[in-house]
């Protein structure tokens, strides 16, 4: 086995902690191989200019977060900008008290790209963007190279830069974006990069009043609870226009909107799922690939799942005739079904190794020992109910620790099953005498 | 168009339709509280008695002896579970398969069919992904705990469907004694019983009384062996499929490689070898690593190469690239960024880390910067 080193470390530490890793996924992929080729052929799609939903289905522990870090790995390659968000009670699609606009910001702060992995993309892609402007007008115009202090040349680019975003003015709001985008570079040229900050705290949607707003940078409106959802899909478009391959948005967490208890809020948050779905399938959207993790009662609750809302009942239903021989992936439900024990052997089998190449060491953990410790987890009380495989995994890691730090520790401790193993050497040592 | 059945009703289900071999049967209920709701499926020889106990299929056993029948978990929002059947397998001696819903340990709990609504049983042609017939039970139950839904049955050399819909009291133990399977949850005392005739058979004058040739040839024959008693309870071993593990393995390399292929990076190439412990410990520099490395170091800038130089000792402090960028008029943020940029395209990964203090090479490229600093110490 091949793996770099920042992949093992990152898989080793995060399993040990019991979260999902944010690379080297297709190292511990087991099981999901099937999702994994859908979701590469989807954002496939996505960048020939396509926009799709998908809602990622499953109980506690089926990896439904591990799915959408492998979204954003995969993402990562193929030149999109991701982000992502989890609903919380104070973070919803739709709700006044500026919890609406929150999840936005969230998703503005997690923006992310490839080389600005953790969050925080929003500023390097401005600044790259406007690079990029610059040196489209120095060619364009025939200056000879980047001249911030020509006044000309500065005129030029803010003219470039609304020329730009008014393409993008089909949408509500457009024009006030270009407005922030213009009030950015003059920041960067001014070396005033309290603008800069400024600009980006409107961006992100932090400006609570429009006059404040107006004081700050000149524009007539923020982001605000109804207004978010123009913004994102503005800026689906703008990473587009400049050379991103697309906006990967995935939210987590989704039961969070089951669980609000006013039945209005709760539908008012649906019909938003509702929009978004017919804004990516009819068309409305370009490059944006949109992902949900919830568990079963939040699609199918016809009480209080998406399942009670009637339109958004008929268009997840489904596939009749799916079954786990034949899948359809292709639908915007995608349900995780649970491991089974042959997958979570291969993935212990999997770590056994990852945990070998880090440290630089020849396991003498056998396949039977491997199949042993599952044996032993499952033979725990409730544990076919309550197990989850992030538990088994950690307490494997444990375990390889120690033996890997300890070459002495009785290993039939963690291995065998109580009480068997040395009992039939020990009666034959009491015949032995005899024997001599 | 799809057949909807009524309670007694029985329908073709392969006359004329030489193609269907293959049938899915779904189950779908809804209850009020979270009952534990099983399906099961018995495959009947003529006497409406199980053949062999493997062809009982449940949560237990959830396949047949010859996978002819198989019980999985639906993953439709449509019903619960289903069976997949493959009638061209099906032994000859089978003449019917009898599906059930039972209610797990419906004595124990009270749970009653009463509170379960909606039931349905679809038969779905597995290859067409066309569904055949419905039969909804449109009608309620009381007290009974187990439901006998219907039946595929032989009809000369076809195959007929009979929509029973019938409820009866009892659990699965019950239904299992009704079809001839034996279960542990009653005492077997079959072992007892035949010692104790062979007792009575015995003559008491031993020795004297010389048995008759031919009765001997008339007697019984010797009761088989009891087969072991199917468990219903829920305590499954853990049990591993070979065959499984093995594809599973083996799609996890394909996925490996498929990443490794999308990635530039021939290093990072999976040599599809997963077997046992041996492990081929990773080597430095070797031959198509260093090729990344010189089209990565070609595709920098002058400025890029000379920043790279100034590490000492895989960082950097950040005061210090400040004031070496800004002689060049760059922003530290978007040259870092452009760097990796082109580290990710040629290496597979990012190459700086912008930290609070300073700005630090990822351990594994540590060697690519000494090699640079190496050559344009030569050069000078």
């Amino acid at each position: 086995m091949n793996i770099k080193k920042r992949d093992s470390t990152a898989i080793l530490n995060s399993l040990s902690g019991g979260v999902v890793p944010s690379r080297g996924l297709q190292y511990i992929l087991v099981g999901r191989s099937q999702e994994a080729t859908q979701i590469i052929k989807d954002l496939e799609e996505v960048k020939k200019g396509t926009s799709i939903i998908k809602f990622f289905i499953g109980s506690f522990g089926s990896g439904k977060s591990f799915i959408q870090a492998l979204i954003q790995q995969i993402g990562f390659k193929e030149n999109f900008v991701v982000t992502k968000a989890d609903f919380t009670p104070e973070r919803r699609l739709y709700g006044s008290d500026q919890k609406a606009v929150a999840l936005y910001t969230e998703l503005m702060k997690n923006l992310s790209i490839a080389t600005v992995p953790e969050g925080g993309a929003l500023s390097t892609i401005f600044d790259k963007w406007i690079t990029d402007v610059q040196e489209q007008v120095v060619q364009m115009r025939g200056y000879g190279s980047v001249e911030l202090d020509n006044p000309n040349f500065i005129a030029d680019v803010e003219h470039e830069i609304t020329r730009l975003v008014s393409k993008m003015d089909v949408f509500t709001g457009g024009y006030d974006f270009a407005r922030i985008l213009t009030q950015y570079y003059q920041g960067f040229i001014h070396d005033d990069s309290e603008l800069q900050r400024k600009a980006l705290r409107w961006i992100r949607g932090e400006y609570r009043t429009k006059t404040e707003a107006r004081a700050d940078l000149g524009v007539r409106d923020t982001i605000n609870d109804d207004n978010y959802y123009n913004y994102l899909k503005i800026m689906s478009q703008f990473v587009r226009q400049i050379g991103y391959s697309g906006l990967v948005v995935n939210f987590d967490e989704a039961i969070n909107l089951y669980k609000i208890t006013h039945p209005h809020t709760r539908e008012k948050n649906y019909e938003s799922i509702l929009k978004i779905f017919n804004d990516t399938l009819q068309g409305n959207m370009e490059g944006l690939y949109i992902t949900f993790g919830g568990t079963l009662e939040f699609l199918e609750d016809e009480r209080r799942g998406l399942f009670s809302y009637g339109a958004l009942k008929r268009r997840l239903e489904t596939n009749r005739f799916e079954t786990s021989e034949f899948r359809d992936l292709t639908q915007p439900v995608i349900k995780l079904t649970p491991l089974k024990h042959e997958e979570t052997f291969v993935l212990l089998q999997k770590l056994r190794d990852i945990h070998a190449v880090h440290y630089k060491y020849q396991s003498n953990v056998t396949n039977e020992e491997i199949k042993r410790y599952i044996q032993k987890e499952y033979a725990r009380p409730g544990a076919l109910e309550n197990l989850m495989v992030g538990d088994i995994v950690r307490g494997f890691l444990g375990a390889l620790n120690i033996l890997h730090q300890n070459p002495g520790f009785d290993r039939t401790e963690i291995f065998e099953e109580e009480a068997v193993a040395a009992s039939p050497a020990n009666i034959n040592s009491r015949f032995s005498r005899l024997e001599g | 168009m799809v057949i909807s059945l009524v309670k007694g009703q029985k329908i073709d289900i392969t006359k004329n339709k030489p193609e269907t071999t293959r049938l899915h049967i779904g189950m779908g209920w809804k209850s009020q509280h979270h009952f534990d709701i099983d399906v099961s499926a018995f495959m009947l020889g003529e006497d409406e008695k199980i053949i062999r106990e493997e062809d009982f299929v449940f949560y237990g056993q959830p396949y047949s002896s010859n996978k002819s029948v198989q019980l999985e978990t639906s993953i439709s929002s449509v019903e619960k579970q289903h069976f997949l059947i493959d009638l061209l397998k099906v032994p000859t001696v089978v003449k019917k398969i009898a599906f059930t819903l039972t209610i797990y340990e419906s004595e124990l709990n009270g749970h009653t069919f009463e509170a379960v609504s909606d039931i349905v049983l679809r038969i779905v042609d597995s290859r067409k992904q066309e569904e055949m017939a419905a039969f909804p039970i449109d009608y309620s139950f009381t007290k009974e705990s187990a439901i006998v839904l219907g039946s595929l049955y032989r009809y000369g050399d076809q195959w007929k469907f009979h929509a029973v819909g019938a409820g009866f009291f009892g659990g699965l133990a019950d239904l299992c004694k009704e079809y001839g399977v034996e279960v542990d949850d009653q005492p077997t005392d079959t072992n007892t019983q035949v010692e104790t005739t062979t007792v009575s058979s015995l003559p008491n004058e031993r020795f004297q009384v010389v048995q008759e040739r031919d009765a001997a040839v008339s007697g019984e024959e010797i009761p088989k062996q009891p087969a072991e008693p199917i468990h219903l309870k829920r305590e499954s071993g853990v049990q591993f499929d070979e065959q499984r593990i093995e594809t599973l393995s083996q799609r996890n390399d394909d996925l490996i490689s498929l990443f490794a292929d999308k990635d530039e990076d021939t290093a990072s190439r999976s040599t599809g070898d997963s077997s046992e412990t041996v492990h081929t410990l990773p080597t430095f520099l070797d031959d198509s690593q260093e090729e990344d490395y010189d089209s990565f170091i070609q595709s920098l800038t002058d400025v890029e190469r000379a920043f790279l130089v100034k590490f000492d000792g895989g960082s950097i402090s950040l005061d210090l690239a400040k004031s070496f960028l800004k002689q060049k008029g760059l922003m530290v943020a978007l040259f870092i960024n452009g760097i990796n940029e082109k580290a990710f395209e040629h290496l597979g990964d990012n190459l700086l880390e912008v930290q609070a203090n300073s700005i630090v090479v990822f351990d594994e490229f540590h060697s690519l910067v000494l090699s640079m600093k190496e050559r344009a110490n030569h050069e000078h």
